[in-house]
């Protein structure tokens, strides 16, 4: 009976990541090849091991297993947030069958950061009041 | 007796096809951040083939290992992007068209120039 749930799980984490792999492969954008990636080898790898604590079943290997799922559920997505934005701070091309890009000009490239929504209203306020200073001033 | 099986034919070859898919992305990445990218998983499918080599072999010291690559795969993706990011990169248009490339000192000095005057204009 054991040995059938070492096996469940492990056969569920390896096709993960065979899915990972493949949706690496054949993704046709950056974001969406890093999104493929993550999603499913992170439930792929905490799968496997898993299994692996089901095997061994002492405490020492069951909070290292813990410790190392907790790690990559902290730490993959925080990867996959910086590998984005600095790949869309650099102006990597998006899918041509993309429907929507909320962040399309709000970054500034000359100083990688992004604008606020409060940021882009005050310039915009700033663009009113200039062009009616000038009207004022030609009339 | 099952188990060992299954891990020496399907689980492990498993693992290393998808390698193999990774490794052709990444000879193949039109860009380096595909590169950052497949190495990540890359690292992501060691620790899984770690896993199977622990139940295989009945090793308990594979586990530390794991969690020792674990954080060195975070880092390493760290690294790579900071620097893609600080480098010199840029596929902007503006330089496409303009032939006058500015540096980084000049940008950041605009950038601090900007910031300034919006603080001027909101504290006035």
């Amino acid at each position: 009976m054991k040995e059938y749930i070492i096996l469940f799980f492990l056969i569920l984490g390896t096709l993960f990541i065979l899915t990972a792999a493949i949706g690496l492969l054949k993704m046709p954008d950056v974001f969406l090849r890093m999104s493929a990636s993550t999603i499913a080898a992170t439930f792929g790898v905490a799968s496997m091991l898993i299994a692996v604590a089901i095997h061994f079943g002492t405490v020492r290997i069951i909070l290292h297993v813990a410790g190392i799922i907790v790690f990559l559920i902290l730490t993959v997505p925080v990867g996959a947030h910086m590998m984005a934005r600095a790949s869309n701070i650099i102006g990597l091309p998006m899918w041509n069958k993309t429907v929507r890009n909320d962040l399309e000009g709000k970054y500034k490239p000359d100083c990688h950061g992004f604008r606020s929504p409060s940021e882009v209203k005050n310039e915009e306020k700033d663009i009113k009041e200039n062009q009616n200073n000038n009207e004022v001033n030609h009339h | 007796m099952n188990c060992t099986n299954a891990i020496l034919y399907f689980i492990l070859p498993v693992l290393s096809i998808s390698m193999l898919l990774i490794f052709i992305r990444l000879f193949k990445g039109p860009s380096l951040m595909d590169k950052v990218i497949a190495l990540d998983l890359l690292v992501i499918v060691t620790i899984g083939s770690f896993a199977g080599y622990g139940i295989l072999h009945d090793e308990v010291v594979i586990v530390d290992i794991a969690l020792i690559v674990a954080i060195l795969a975070f880092l390493s993706t760290v690294a790579f992007t900071y620097y893609y990011e600080k480098g010199d990169y840029q596929i902007n248009k503006k330089n496409d068209n303009n032939p006058t490339e500015q540096t980084n000192e000049e940008d950041a000095e605009n950038c601090n120039k900007n910031n300034t005057e919006k603080t001027n204009a909101n504290n006035e």
